[in-house]
């Protein structure tokens, strides 16, 4: 049997945002794809949910920019959740009511957060799930929002537990580079737009070296880079929709409200990017996956496996997360294959562990995820590889498009207003080193200042 | 407006003031009723900064088997969309349109186990669907011997599903309990124990002003 390191020696992690297992993947199983993933039978009755009343059933969605965000902060995710006090259970029943009470509004049938993708909505993530593997126990590390969940996947840890609390850049939690840096990884971040490290004050040090590259830098990095010198852990991050924009840069980390198609561009870029050359390839593991659920539905209780974050006030969670997206791409995994075994964030952790640092955790906290029950994502590889490269759809997505939104209009959330501060705060810091590794943001902030007077602080 | 016997009177606002460079915004968006009985008006109302623009989609009805579905509905999406300066922000509500003979479901999650039974009460939702439409029959789901109380009456409805006009006459909104025995599984493991209760009532729509 070959060891980790003789399998894979190119990691690429791409996180997106806030969508649920049953929301992209569920429909594997609905339209008789991957029938062993455990995703939404044909008899959608099984999964109701209840408002005043009423009943509701997941529907299939055609892809289109919401007329809103859906709820995910850790109170909502306690509604949707829904623990019943006859049975002990998640109910999961919750997902109506939460949204209800989110948008004030009275759902009568088809509320956004039951809503779910059929295959020919989401191309790109149905060629790569068909080509390679999905892992269909992987939930969110913390029933709550983007920055705990973000910060547990790549601090292994959370001082945080929400996200909603006003402009907050994070100084508590470190991100994975000096660890990766103490391991002599050589690691790449690729950002397409602003970086969600620049909400991590530890992280500034690195945001405008060459370590940080924008995104179009990536398929031709990876084309003519030479393997031995290039990186070994490669982080691939999209474009925020919370994060300031200008110019033709539209956001694609499928945060709602934003229509889905921009995403799966995006993911078959990266896909296209990992691939590009083929002796990389065959030892690259791409890992797309998702922070959290993003309010909408799925049907699958979370294990209760406790957390308490760090902080003050530290918050005590009883379970994990709601299932989310998660799929692994290599030649060391078979095709169209399922992996049943329980992942959560610090999985990618445990497995960058186990292969720069072999018999030595990734740090306490995440070992004792490991104690819990949770998998190292090693576990989905094969040993025999396989030699063909699947080939990504080239079919066009229709999108909708806007310019020159994000400059007029305040923060709508607290994300939003984060991103501004950190923007601000950088601008402060180094301003020439700003200019040249976001000249666009750069003239963002010239024209918010001048269209509403500053950002938020 | 794709609502088949169902006529929509339009009120709104262009809210003034607006400050130059500012957005479009939506300050209120309603439709009153939300659910409408065959040939029955509706008012939607906005007060909406920008151009604005009303779009209708019918909704496909949920793909379901089960015996104790909702029937006798076409439901519709109404969007509000306000554009300006290169922004537009959205609202969205869903309309109702209920045809006589339809049947709706009401289910609760169970809260409260008593008596060796599980007991499942809550509210049918007053704000959708007001007194003007009432109850002819209901009938229990799931394979259960369901206990009602409603409207100040009671009646126990058969595990087989026949349906009961014990409640013919009531509103559909308002107070519901449902109270359901447990089998001795249920009893000894709460985990089987039933999440939610639900029986079927088939309902009047009385036409009526909004």
């Amino acid at each position: 049997m070959s060891s980790l390191a003789d399998k894979i020696s190119t990691v690429v992690i791409v996180m997106m945002e806030n969508r649920s297992f049953d929301h992209m993947l569920g429909h594997l199983k609905y339209e008789g794809l991957m029938p062993d993933v455990d995703g939404l039978d044909k008899d959608l009755a099984k999964y109701q949910n209840l408002y005043k009343g009423g009943i509701y059933l997941p529907f299939a969605a055609q892809d289109h920019t919401l007329a809103s965000d859906v709820p995910h902060e850790f109170d909502y995710v306690d509604i949707q959740l829904a623990k019943s006090n006859v049975t002990g259970n998640f109910s999961m029943n919750g997902f109506v009511e939460a949204y209800a009470k989110f948008t004030n509004t009275e759902p009568v049938q088809q509320p956004d957060s039951m809503a779910f993708f059929k295959a020919q909505t989401v191309p790109i993530t149905n060629f790569l799930a068909r080509n390679f593997t999905v892992c269909d126990r992987w939930h969110a590390s913390l029933p709550t929002s983007t920055q705990p969940n973000r910060t547990m996947a790549f601090c292994g840890s959370s001082h945080i537990f929400n996200t909603s609390t006003g402009p907050r850049l994070i100084t508590s939690d470190d991100p994975l580079f000096d660890w990766l840096d103490s391991a002599k990884v050589r690691w790449r971040v690729y950002h397409d737009g602003l970086s969600f490290f620049s909400l991590y004050t530890s992280a500034w040090k690195h945001l405008f070296t060459d370590k940080f590259r924008d995104f179009e830098n990536y398929f031709h990095d990876m084309q003519v880079e030479p393997i031995d010198s290039g990186p070994q852990l490669i982080i691939v991050e999209p474009s925020y929709n919370d994060a300031p924009h200008i110019g033709p840069d539209h956001p694609n980390d499928n945060h709602p409200p934003l229509a889905i198609g921009w995403g799966e561009d995006f993911i078959r870029r990266v896909y296209q990017a990992a691939t590009v050359d083929p002796i990389r390839w065959s030892k690259t593991m791409l890992i797309h996956y998702y922070d959290e659920h993003g309010g909408f539905y799925d049907h699958v209780p979370p294990p209760p496996i406790p957390y308490e974050t760090r902080g003050n006030p530290s918050h005590q969670f009883g379970s994990l997360g709601v299932r989310v997206p998660g799929i692994i791409a290599s030649p060391y995994v078979q095709t169209g294959s399922v992996c049943h075994e329980l992942f959560d964030h610090s999985s990618v952790l445990q497995l960058l562990a186990e292969l720069f640092t072999p018999g030595k955790p990734y740090s306490a906290e995440v070992d004792q995820r490991r104690r819990q029950g949770i998998n190292s994502l090693s576990s989905v590889l094969i040993d025999k590889p396989r030699t063909e490269v699947p080939k990504v759809p080239s079919q066009p997505i229709p999108v909708q498009s806007e310019l020159g939104a994000g400059v007029r209009l305040r923060p709508a959330n607290d994300l939003q207003a984060s991103f501004e501060l950190a923007v601000k705060r950088l601008k402060e810091a180094d301003p020439i080193g700003f200019g040249k590794k976001y000249p666009d943001l750069f003239q963002w902030k010239a024209a918010v200042d001048e269209e509403r007077g500053g950002v938020p602080t | 407006m794709g609502q088949r016997g169902c006529v929509m009177a339009l009120l709104f606002l262009i809210a003034a003031g607006c400050q130059v460079g500012c957005g479009p915004t939506i300050r209120t968006f309603t439709i009153s009723p939300q659910i409408l009985c065959e040939g029955e008006s509706a008012v939607i109302r906005w007060d909406a900064s920008g151009d604005t623009e009303v779009t209708v989609t019918p909704e496909s009805p949920p793909a379901s088997p089960a015996t104790c579905a909702a029937r006798g509905r076409e439901a519709s999406a109404y969007t509000l969309v306000a554009r300006r300066g290169g922004k537009e922000v959205e609202r969205e509500l869903e309309v109702l349109q209920l045809h006589d003979g339809g049947a709706e479901p009401i289910a609760f999650g169970t809260n409260a186990v008593e008596a060796q039974a599980v007991v499942a009460s809550g509210e049918k939702n007053q704000e959708l669907w007001s007194n003007r439409v009432s109850v002819a029959t209901v009938a229990a789901c799931a394979g259960r011997e369901i206990q009602v109380k409603h409207a100040n009456r009671l009646a126990t409805l058969p595990a087989s599903g026949e349906p009961s006009s014990a409640f013919d006459g009531t509103a559909l909104a308002g107070p519901w309990e449902l109270r359901s025995p447990m089998s001795a599984a249920e009893q000894n493991n709460p985990r089987v124990r039933p999440t939610e209760l639900e029986v079927l009532a088939t309902f009047r729509c009385q036409k009526g002003t909004p």
